[in-house]
């Protein structure tokens, strides 16, 4: 163990993870960590501050899906992974051309 | 303090060291845009110094927007001279604060009139009309489904709203269709297109649209900027001209063109529309209101084409006249039937060459590649106005054949041009 509050998970010996697959499984343990012992509840006072406000408010895990191509970028949210894509091509999609005045 | 001052300047070194590259980036590409210097009132023909420093030369003018040749007309300008002397030159405020005079709301109303709609409201510009409109209608509950080939100002308006955003292939609706089976989930759907489309010229089928629209419970948007004034049988847009007037939810439109070409632009459509347009539209409400000079302008260009349509349908025979001698030429051009006439040359740097060639033999045209239309599909995109004479036309095409000629695209397929120039 690197550390008291480090956790190693050992993967099977027939795993083989990709990139994608280590993102994922970090991304999923940053979650769970996240919940159980958020760093701090300052975002507590966010929403409570924004409630005030008059606002409704909600959070919740989302996807997110970035392309980047020279100096554009688009970014998109999804509840699943295909909603997120599916806007991002929505999104590069949308001013594929730059169009004339 | 010397520390701050050099602090200061190696940052502004570095800002200034990076877009010196952007810009030779840009250069570098091809995509560089120069100013070319008028030396004259916009009209048929004008003197332009390019480049810059250059003697002023006359050319023929086949690239403005002045469709109905509006833009210094006598009546025009003197109307907007009385209204300079009359109301003044600006007014200093935003519409709903003191920036709305009785002639706005005049040309509003004779905005509505002439659209065919309910209510209109100004704006400084067709691109800020379409920067706040589906902010000010649309929430996250709701879908806008785009023409993938719509102008710039409406993909900024779509990004600007918490909308869905989606887009339906060219003109293809099969592929409109399945994009509202789709979305029948959301509370309001949008189906978004130009009336003509400013880089091929062709018109957007809005009669279909319309009917898709009413099958599956949207509403239609129409930019109907290259189009109001001179599209229909009497000018009043391509939903005229596709049988569908007064359907049309939304129509933004500019009087930037057309309607003497100055600036300014306007929403007009179902009155809760444009009203909420006037609570919410952010562009309306944060910018000063189109100034009396302007509005007097266009309430005189209102008053001229709808007495005559002498010169939308001079425009008409113009477009007619200059598709034969570009055809029987042997250019290939975009079909179609509004006063933007591409020229097809495919290949980037004959674009520009021919341009640059035709400019030299007193025609004045732009060349447009990619990024600002597709790749491979470079052209030269030529726009009739009415100011257009034929000897106007009879020359341009005589230099057009010299230029054809040198560069030896003259009856020649797209294979034929793209396999010796490439794409």
């Amino acid at each position: 163990m690197a550390g008291s509050n480090v956790i190693e998970v050992t993967l099977p010996d027939a795993a083989t993870p990709t990139r994608e697959d280590i993102e994922q499984l970090e991304a999923t343990f940053r979650a769970i960590v996240d919940l159980r012992f958020p760093d701090s509840r300052d975002w507590q006072k966010v929403e409570e501050a924004l409630v005030i406000d008059g606002w409704t408010v909600r959070s919740q895990l989302m996807w997110v899906a970035e392309a980047h191509k020279g100096w554009e970028s688009e970014l998109a949210t999804g509840r699943t992974k295909s909603e997120a894509f599916k806007q991002l091509q929505q999104l590069a999609k949308i001013d594929d051309v730059a169009g004339v005045p | 303090m010397a520390d701050a001052v050099e602090v200061e300047q190696g940052c502004l070194a570095r800002v200034r060291q990076h877009f010196r590259q952007e810009l030779d980036g840009l250069r570098n590409a091809g995509l560089f845009k120069e100013e070319r210097f008028i030396h004259a009132p916009q009209a048929a023909d004008i003197e332009v110094e390019f480049p810059a420093g250059a003697t002023p030369r006359q050319v023929i003018n086949l690239c403005a927007n002045n469709y109905l040749g509006l833009s210094s007309h006598p009546e025009v300008v003197a109307a907007a001279h009385a209204g300079l002397e009359a109301r003044g030159y600006g007014m200093s405020s935003v519409r709903f604060i003191c920036g709305t005079q009785d002639i706005h709301r005049e040309l509003e109303q004779r905005l509505t009139t002439f659209l065919g709609t309910e209510d209109t409201l100004l704006f400084p510009s067709c691109m800020d009309a379409n920067a706040g409109v589906f902010e000010a209608l649309l929430g996250e509950q709701d879908v806008m489904i785009a023409d993938r080939l719509v102008h710039a100002s409406i993909v900024d308006g779509m990004r600007l709203s918490k909308a869905m955003q989606d887009t339906f292939k060219h003109s293809d609706m099969a592929h409109l269709e399945e994009k509202l089976q789709e979305h029948q989930d959301k509370r309001f759907r949008l189906v978004i297109t130009d009336g003509v489309f400013s880089m091929d010229g062709d018109l957007a089928r809005l009669d279909d649209i319309v009917a898709l629209a009413e099958r599956y419970g949207a509403m239609v948007f129409v930019d109907d900027s290259h189009a109001t004034g001179f599209i229909g049988k009497t000018g009043r847009g391509t939903h005229e001209q596709k049988g569908v007037f007064g359907k049309i939810d939304i129509i933004t439109t500019t009087l930037g063109k057309a309607l003497g070409g100055a600036s300014g632009g306007c929403v007009s459509g179902r009155a809760e529309l444009v009203e909420m347009c006037r609570q919410r539209a952010r562009p309306y409400l944060f910018s000063n209101s189109v100034p009396p000079v302007i509005v007097a302008g266009a309430l005189k260009v209102l008053e001229l084409i709808s007495r005559t349509t002498e010169r939308r349908d001079a425009l008409e025979e113009n477009t007619r006249y200059w598709r034969r001698l570009l055809t029987e030429a042997g250019f290939d051009i975009k079909p179609g039937e509004s006063p933007i006439v591409p020229v097809m040359l495919y290949h980037a740097k004959l674009a520009q060459d021919v341009a640059r060639d035709l400019f030299a033999e007193g025609i004045y045209v732009v060349g447009f590649f990619f990024p600002v239309v597709p790749k491979g599909q470079a052209r030269i995109r030529t726009q009739l106005s009415a100011a257009h004479q034929k000897a106007h036309l009879d020359r341009a095409i005589e230099a057009f054949v010299k230029v054809g000629r040198k560069h030896d695209i003259l009856n020649k397929s797209k294979k034929a041009i793209t396999e010796r120039y490439g794409l």
